[in-house]
């Protein structure tokens, strides 16, 4: 079942477009965001949060607009610079969200700042970038929502925390009813939990495939220039030149695997996909 | 929206110790200078509130209560609503303290209550669809700008309008406070729903 549909959704700002954008997110998965800086990352999730508007196609969360009212009830968000106002503290937040959704849970919200370490009085201006990060995400998690969307939601959280926090959205998927769309600049995050990857480049969707089909599928050739030269242009989808050998971008691991033997082939890793889509020459 | 309601609230109450002092300042002089304070307090509480405004833009507030239920709707309507219900306490205390210490008619002390709540809702009417258009900052100029230009209003009144002699010299005064009453809640109606129309196509 789709918990978010895309439909030929696009978004125009003077030096930017978005789009159009066609996406099917299925539920209980963990779906990671990934791609460079402007590349229409956040600008995809503020339309699904109907934080901007569309200037075509259409948003559907849980089957209905994403403008209801109850289907906002069932997302829980963090942001990247947008939360309260900083000078509040964690009391004062959950006495605001308790008057704002149904299924607020305040003693989840304080177990979670309990595990986190944080202490409930403390203004959210007097917080670590991380500490408030945790704040924010124990707030998205403390009304029980069906849906969490969340932008850079580890940036600044020591490793500790982070995989503290990777366990907790692990746990949100289990049941298969709950998804989680994850924007990271932290790809090796992604590595571990996500079920499905989709990669932003330059406003349009270049990739949406299972994680494991990526990792299964992709693979980075190493050679010289000779080698390079030796290589069928059809098996590259994009190739880095470095000062001493070539990174050579495949989407076919086993067949080119077979094809070249004397080529080393190196597990692709998220960081390596990116980079050599965005910056390798095609 | 008493989720909103509440933000705001600590939000104003963040600056508690300013506000103690200056109540106590202000029922000093109401007191031992006979100052009427009818307009003084709504309007201190306005600048306050207006920080609010501030705080959320600061925040990116704005963006996450999108996210939240109701929320587009009920920023608007809890501003609105707050300022209305704390103006309105607000006014309580000059109005028994011009009956009860000054012993001043109900009927006079009610005037200059109404008269000042007037003010400070035409005030108010003005700037808080400037504020959710074009931001705290733009609004607290606009703010500025509307002292001047009620100022400058009363000041032709005052000069070019016979103040015993003139239209309204012959209405009663249950006639004029009527009428108030109701170009008030016209106006705090036509600047909510046109608020609500600007928060409702912004993008944050």
């Amino acid at each position: 079942m789709s918990v978010i549909s895309i439909e030929n959704v696009k978004k125009n700002y003077p030096n930017f477009s978005l789009g159009e954008i066609n996406l099917e997110i299925e539920s209980g998965m963990i779906i990671g965001l990934i791609g460079e800086n402007g590349a229409g990352k956040t600008t995809l999730l503020k339309l699904i949060l109907d934080i901007i508007k569309l200037d075509s196609g259409s948003i559907k969360v849980f089957g209905k607009s994403n403008k209801d009212m109850n289907v906002k009830n069932d997302i829980g968000v963090v942001m990247d610079n947008m939360f309260y106002p900083e000078i509040l503290n964690s009391n004062n937040i959950d006495s605001i969200n308790k008057s704002c959704f149904d299924n607020y849970d305040s003693q989840l919200f304080f177990n979670y700042l309990k595990q986190f370490n944080i202490d409930p009085k403390q203004n959210l201006k007097t917080l670590s970038k991380g500490n408030r990060k945790k704040v924010e995400i124990a707030s998205a998690l403390a009304h029980k929502p069906k849906l969490l969307i969340l932008d850079e939601p580890t940036s600044g959280l020591d490793p500790i925390v982070r995989n503290e926090v990777l366990s907790i959205f692990q746990s949100f998927v289990e049941d298969e009813n709950r998804t989680i769309v994850f924007s990271t600049h932290i790809t090796s995050d992604l590595e571990h939990v996500a079920d499905k990857i989709i990669f932003i480049d330059n406003g349009r969707v270049y990739l949406d495939e299972y994680r494991d089909d990526i990792f299964d599928n992709y693979g980075v050739l190493k050679c010289d220039i000779d080698k390079f030269n030796q290589i069928d242009k059809k098996d590259i989808v994009s190739y880095l030149k470095n000062r001493y050998f070539y990174q050579v971008l495949v989407d076919d691991k086993e067949r080119c695997q077979k094809k070249y033997p004397d080529m080393v082939m190196d597990q692709i890793t998220l960081e390596d996909l990116m980079l050599l889509i965005i910056k390798g020459e095609k | 929206m008493l989720g909103l309601i509440k933000k705001d609230l600590y939000l104003i109450l963040n600056n508690r110790n300013a506000i103690v002092i200056y109540l106590i300042m202000v029922g000093f002089f109401a007191v031992f200078a006979k100052m009427d304070i009818s307009y003084i307090l709504p309007f201190f509480f306005l600048s306050i509130f207006l920080s609010t405004f501030s705080y959320d833009e600061y925040n990116n507030f704005n963006g996450y209560v999108c996210t939240m239920p109701k929320g587009r709707e009920y920023v608007v309507l809890s501003k609105y609503l707050l300022t209305i219900i704390i103006s309105l306490i607000l006014s309580v205390f000059p109005l028994l303290l011009n009956i009860l210490a000054f012993k001043t008619s109900l009927e006079e002390s009610l005037t200059i209550a109404l008269g000042s709540l007037f003010g400070f809702y035409l005030v108010v009417s003005v700037i808080y669809p400037l504020m959710f258009k074009f931001g705290a900052e733009k609004g607290r100029i606009a703010l500025i700008s509307c002292f001047f230009a009620v100022g400058i209003i009363c000041y032709l009144l005052v000069n070019f309008i016979d103040m015993d002699n003139n239209i309204l010299s012959d209405v009663s005064s249950t006639t004029v406070f009527i009428l108030l009453v109701s170009i008030t809640i016209l106006m705090l109606t036509i600047s909510y729903f046109i608020s609500k129309n600007i928060y409702r196509n912004k993008q944050f």
